[in-house]
């Protein structure tokens, strides 16, 4: 496929100099050349579309096409970035740092700021430093010369071994964007895919360049003006899902004699992926000798995977999640007892297939990291990889990466909604279905006050699905006490610890339990005979989360949630139950919030619920979520009110 | 970006701890496991119950002449289970220009002292620690990898060697760990021409030292030590609770040479390397010239000339070989816009000298790095600003701070003692700290509540001092848009759901020997608590001090506050006709040593008039007053966090 001919002939076209020619001519579209800066751009203020911009950016470029070198396409980039500093905190876009792989290289890099008065300072060579941590370059730089109203322009070359290395172009940025523009030179015999994300496809515009050998190229350039700055917002995935984007791939190389791909299909990847892993894992005596060990005693196939599940999950030490490269073989991870999340995943994969399940690794992309666009395949759309295993038709996704995730639940930032299976055919995207289930946090409290007003409360807690995780994740990383002490004081201020105890621990299948007795000084406020404290809600919302006015993206909530708060607390002996806080019931599309009281016998009693059960709320209805929780915080200060008895001292 | 306390007068190998290895191997740990310790108070676990033990750790530092020293470590830490292997169970040693790895070697061994595990100096890989957003350059980095292994116990056994090519990185010895220490020795061979003086705390040297029969090489052992003793809120300084240090009476760094047999003697070097890089050109002296006006005062033309610096430079450190000391000279300062602390404070130095003032620098340790050891010469310091005499007083100017006035210092830099580098020689000397009236933050605030709890609210907030710079340094990085957010964000903290209609902002960006104030207006709808006829609500909105405020009572250390503050609000509500006042706290006057407490509040109509005040007079409240302090601060969260109620 990869003929030797295409090679030479493509070399003699480079010999010839047809692409090399002097393209900068060709590519004069209305974007500023390096180092002309306009009177307009050096007084310049900000734009009105973002007046309060500590910087914007005036030109963000980059001219790609693939050249021959050495026998072997590469890519080749120009990259030129202009900005204007408009305040004394743009100031740091002058600090630049550039980042490459080990297969690229940068070079020509040139760099000056220009102040308003015309002065010009150049960056010295001197002046550029370069780290280099496993396989990651960075060039670091400060632009000297920079201030207030200065324009700050830097280019450098981009050389890459992988075509397709830039493949992935971003008009969109955290600051103001003037103008951005992406171009390809396409050679002849070359051929391509363009895409869009978030944005409407537009057609480039498309200029003809004529070789020296007299055959034509073609120049794409796309344009984007005047694109608004994009700024993180909380309860978002990844900035990265709602940039304007544009992809352009390189996909074939085809001359009379020689075809030559660049791009490829899943299939592709998915056997390519395959073929490699399978030298790196040959089979192994221990393994198999593992496998067979822990599935002695099972009888049906659910039995094996559980008793995998929980040895790989709980018997391996985890060391961080490991992707894109792991360098530990499954036999390596079992005879060390330490792996990465994927190292681990990769080991129970092994293991269900020995043990004679249908196991295959799914590749995701973490929240994180984004969404995967399956029409653009490339494996570099993933950051992780779970383990798949089917048993008649129920098909089980697991991650042993967390001995706190119980079979059957993923990790908050794996929770995702597709993955490529890498199985024994072209590989399949399957759909990854999101938990339906409602992860409740229930809190039972029985509490007391004294004349005093310190309250003495026993409470129960019980944490449920990833709730339990995240407690289970804490008390691993902090001792126990510490944790609880966290708890109270995060609730209640001040409080008294007397007694803990956790329950179900250690079997992360199982809903965690925490029973605590402690006491609260100064909990209620007294006041001549009238005595004010509120219900010690462990739950209790004091903020309300979403404080922004308004909002640019949905909100992406990773689960589902409920929340019940049970307290039971005694009136102290003397007093009576003048007034408690009226009932309140809340609903918002799947967001629900009530609480209700009683008194008995001496008891007032509060239930307290609130239930989030959705993952997505709309940009559309983040007033009404604000506002939602709002209420929940005014309801939450409500007060019990208590008076001394006629007679009583 | 660092700015202040930019450790660029330690750049790749001595602070106050133990060698770099083992230093960032704990940092490497904290990192990894913010959890909180409070095991002070807490009755020891038993050696099993550790997540690890160090069974021994010895250094071994050799010094080759008055220019090179070879440290060999060996460590050996046993790892009880998975927690011990995530925090201890990482390698990082430190590289830099003057410090090179030459040979490391680690083990894992297993319960029976099997090898299971080796690396070499080839496994690791390099770190640096710069951020990806910095073009800050420090020729320093870090060797690292992890050593784990999933079976427990296990043993981890690290040997390595560092050559270090100045006797200014004499690696310090200190013992403790945040886990047991069953054996730890430091061992040192000095040529007997290099002289040196030592430094030592928690422990007899003389009784713990044994001493070679050539009498060059001395060894100090110390044996069973438990962790460190570790609080919220402890001095750094605290955290030396047994060390041992050494400086040599002369080092040389790179070609330069220097003693540290005196604080003069450090100050003469440190002048030394600053020599004639306080030229301006001529034609930037006459730019700077013009700045000023003739009949300008001395304190007008520091004032003129510190604004220009703050609006002319911009922090970025880059420091490569003798670069951690030396500044960059002015003109270059000038030209490129921007430096590190030093650099910036020389080229402070050249303006006021281009201004007929004299000025010098003064290295700093700043407060996040501990207070320096006065008796003991050495190279303690990480910052630098400049010091300006004056007939009348003294300016102090930190360079890096970009939004302060002349005479403010950064927090970090207040109450410091400081290294004074004059012409022949330099001596210590303290920077002022604030006083509470210069951290003041102000408040006025109107409300009116309607009987259904909603209110509409109108104020005026003052922040001066730190006070003030924590606000900028917030918000001035902010566009409108977020700002906007932020101080809707700083007010719903107390004010439920607080919604900003206008705001007025003055003396942020500039003007920064005014105090920063926000003019607001909004609603709120949940001021107030509604329960059946009352209407509850508290009005110390601006300022108040919650119950997670007050510390735990168990306490081994003084009690680090940031700085001494004080708080003053007085804020009017305007309840609805037809309600009264049914309760409230009653006001308030706690007088202590260490500051005050008062409340006041009157009712005229439906009009709740509320006046309270915090002084805190000190930033560190030593242990003998920590009981009352505790009990004061008990106090006014109590009633800071009380109710007024009025009943309809």
């Amino acid at each position: 496929m990869h003929g030797c001919r295409s090679l030479k002939r493509a070399l003699r076209v480079l010999l010839c100099g047809a692409w090399l020619a002097p393209v900068d001519a060709a590519w004069a579209l209305d974007v500023p050349k390096y180092g002309k800066v306009s009177d307009e751009e050096l007084h310049m203020t900000a734009p009105p579309e973002d007046p309060d911009a500590n910087a914007v950016i005036l030109l963000d470029k980059c001219e790609a096409r693939v050249i021959l070198e050495n026998s072997t396409f590469r890519l080749e980039a120009a990259r030129q970035i202009r900005i204007k500093v408009l305040t004394q905190e743009g100031k740091s876009h002058g600090d630049q740092v550039i980042p490459f792989w080990d297969n690229e290289l940068v070079t020509d890099l040139d760099a000056f700021s220009m102040l308003p008065d015309g002065t010009r300072t150049k960056l010295k060579s001197s002046e550029v430093f370069e780290e280099k941590e496993s396989g990651l370059h960075k060039l670091r730089f400060a632009i000297p010369g920079v201030d207030v109203g200065a324009v700050i322009e830097y280019r450098y070359k981009l050389r890459s071994r992988d075509v397709n290395s830039l493949n992935r172009w971003y008009f969109q940025h955290e600051l103001f964007t003037q103008t951005s523009q992406f171009s390809a030179l396409v050679y002849p015999g070359f051929s391509y895919n363009v895409q869009t994300k978030n944005m409407a496809f537009f057609e480039p515009e498309i200029e003809r360049v004529i070789l020296p050998n007299k055959e034509t190229a073609k120049l794409l350039t796309w344009t984007c003006s005047n694109v608004p700055a994009l700024r993180e917002e909380p309860f978002m995935r990844s900035l990265d899902d709602y940039r304007d984007a544009l992809f352009f791939d390189m996909l074939t190389y085809q001359d009379g004699d020689s075809y030559r791909e660049f791009s490829t299909s899943w299939a592709n990847l998915v056997h390519q992926y395959r073929e490699e892993d399978q030298r790196e894992r040959l089979p192994s005596r221990a393994l198999e000798k593992l496998a067979a060990e822990h599935t002695r005693n099972c009888t049906t196939p659910r039995a094996r995977l559980d008793t995998l599940f929980a040895h790989v999950s709980r018997q391996i030490a985890t060391t961080g999640r490991g992707w894109p490269q792991w360098g530990k073989t499954a036999a390596e991870v079992v005879e060390e007892a330490t792996g990465s999340g994927v190292e681990k995943n990769m080991l129970l994969v092994d293991l269900l297939n020995l043990a004679g399940l249908e196991a295959y690794p799914l590749l995701i992309s973490t929240r994180d990291n984004g969404m995967v666009l399956q029409d653009r395949p490339s494996l570099r759309q993933f950051d992780d990889l779970l383990a798949y295993v089917k048993i008649g038709p129920d098909a089980f996704i697991l991650d042993t990466g967390s001995p706190n995730c119980p079979l059957g639940m993923l990790p908050e930032d794996l929770l995702v909604e597709q993955g490529l299976l890498v199985d024994k055919k072209d590989g399949q995207f399957i759909h990854i279905p999101q938990p339906s289930g409602v992860n409740m946090l229930y809190c039972g409290t029985t509490a007391g006050v004294d004349a005093e007003g310190q309250l003495s409360a026993t409470s129960v807690l019980r944490f449920e699905g990833q709730h339990g995780i995240e407690v289970r994740d804490r008390l691993a990383a902090m001792p126990a006490e510490d944790y609880v002490k966290a708890l109270l004081k995060g609730c209640f201020g001040e409080a008294l610890l007397d007694t803990f105890i956790f329950e179900e621990l250690g079997k992360p299948d199982l809903p965690l339990r925490l029973t605590l007795r402690y006491r609260l000084p100064g909990y209620a406020q007294a006041a001549g005979d009238m005595c004010y404290l509120g219900f010690p809600n462990l739950n209790v919302m004091k903020d309300n989360p979403f404080t922004n006015k308004s909002r640019q993206f949905p909100v992406e909530f990773p689960y589902r949630v409920s929340y019940t708060d049970d307290v039971e607390l005694s009136i102290p002996e003397g007093y009576e139950l003048v007034d408690a806080p009226q009932p309140v019931s809340l609903q918002q599309g799947a967001l629900k919030f009530s609480t209700s009281s009683e008194v008995v016998e001496g008891t007032v009693r509060q239930q307290r619920r609130m239930l989030r059960n959705t993952l997505l709320v709309s940009s559309e209805d983040f007033a009404a979520l604000r506002n939602f929780h709002d209420k929940v915080v005014a309801a939450d200060q409500g007060r019990l009110v208590l008076r001394r008895k006629a007679g009583r001292p | 970006m660092r700015r202040r306390g930019d450790e660029s007068w330690i750049p790749s190998g001595q602070t106050a701890g133990r060698p770099r290895a083992a230093r960032w191997t704990l940092a490497l740990a904290v990192g990894l496991l913010a959890a909180g310790r409070l095991e002070a108070a807490k009755p020891r676990k038993s050696l099993a119950e550790e997540d690890a033990v160090v069974l021994q750790e010895q250094l071994v530092v050799e010094i080759l002449d008055a220019t090179r020293l070879t440290l060999k470590v060996h460590q050996v830490i046993e790892i009880h289970n998975e927690q011990g292997s995530g925090k201890y169970g990482g390698v990082a040693l430190p590289e830099s220009g003057f410090q090179q790895c030459v040979d490391f070697k680690g083990l894992i061994l297993d319960n029976r002292g099997r090898q299971v595990k080796k690396l070499k100096k080839g496994d690791l890989i390099r770190q640096y620690g710069t951020d990806d957003f910095s073009a800050d350059y420090r020729e320093e980095w870090s060797l690292c990898s992890w050593m784990r292994w999933g079976f427990y116990p296990h043993t981890i056994q690290l040997d390595y060697q560092l050559e270090i090519s100045t006797l200014l990185f004499w690696p310090v010895w200190e013992p403790l760990w945040d886990i047991p220490v069953l054996s730890a020795s430091y061992t040192l061979t000095a040529d007997p021409a290099v002289g040196f003086h030592t430094y030592c705390e928690g422990f007899n040297p003389d009784t713990t030292m044994v001493v070679s029969p050539d009498g060059r090489t001395r060894t100090w052992t110390l044996a069973n030590l438990a962790p460190r003793l570790d609080e919220p809120n402890m001095p750094v300084e605290c955290r030396r609770q047994l060390c041992l240090w050494f400086a040599p009476e002369r080092f040389s760094v790179d070609r330069s040479t220097g003693s540290l047999a005196s604080w003069s003697d450090l100050a003469v070097w440190a002048g030394g390397l600053a020599t004639g890089r306080d030229k301006l050109p001529p034609a930037v002296a006459e730019e700077v010239r013009r700045l000023f006006k003739p009949e300008d005062d001395a304190r007008t033309r520091i004032d003129k000339l510190y604004a220009f610096l703050q609006l002319n430079t911009r922090y970025v450190a880059i420091e490569v070989g003798i670069g951690g000391w030396q500044p960059h000279d002015a003109s270059s300062v000038h030209e490129r816009k921007y430096g590190d602390c030093k650099d910036l404070a020389h080229y402070m130095i050249a303006l006021l000298k281009v201004a007929g003032i004299p000025a010098c620098p003064a290295l700093v340790r700043t407060r996040d790095a501990g207070a320096i050891v006065d008796s003991f010469p050495s190279s303690q310091f990480n910052h630098v600003i400049c010091l300006v005499p004056l007939e009348s007083d003294t300016l102090w100017l930190d360079c890096t701070a970009s939004h302060m006035a002349v005479g403010e210092l950064p927090a970090g830099d207040e109450g410091r003692q400081v290294l004074v580098v004059g012409e022949r020689g330099g001596a210590l000397v303290r920077t002022p700290r604030s006083m509470a009236t210069d951290n003041g933050r102000l408040g006025r605030l109107a409300v009116a509540v309607s009987t259904d709890g909603q209110a509409r609210l109108t104020g005026r907030l003052l922040r001066r001092g730190n006070m003030a710079d924590g606000i900028r340094e917030w918000l001035m990085p902010l566009d409108e848009k977020e700002r906007v957010e932020g101080l809707e964000e700083l007010l719903a903290w107390r004010i439920p759901s607080f919604q900003l209609e206008h705001h007025v902002l003055q003396n942020l960006d500039g003007h920064y020997d005014l105090p920063v104030a926000v003019e607001f207006a909004g609603t709120a709808p949940h001021f107030a608590t509604v329960n059946g006829g009352r209407l509850m609500l508290n009005p110390n909105l601006l300022s108040r001090l919650d119950r997670a405020a007050v510390p735990d009572a168990e306490r081994t250390f003084p009690y680090e506050l940031e700085w001494a503050y004080l708080q003053e609000d007085s804020v009017t509500v305007e309840v609805p006709a037809g309600f009264r006042l049914e309760a409230a706290p009653g006001p308030q006057e706690l007088l202590a040593t260490f500051g005050s407490y008062l409340t006041d509040y009157q009712v005229d109509g439906q009009v709740l008039r509320y006046w309270r005040r915090l002084r805190v007079d000190r930033d560190q409240v030593p242990l003998a007053e920590f009981p009352a302090y505790r009990a004061f601060v008990q106090a006014v969260s109590k009633n800071d966090e009380a109710q007024f109620v009025f009943v309809r």
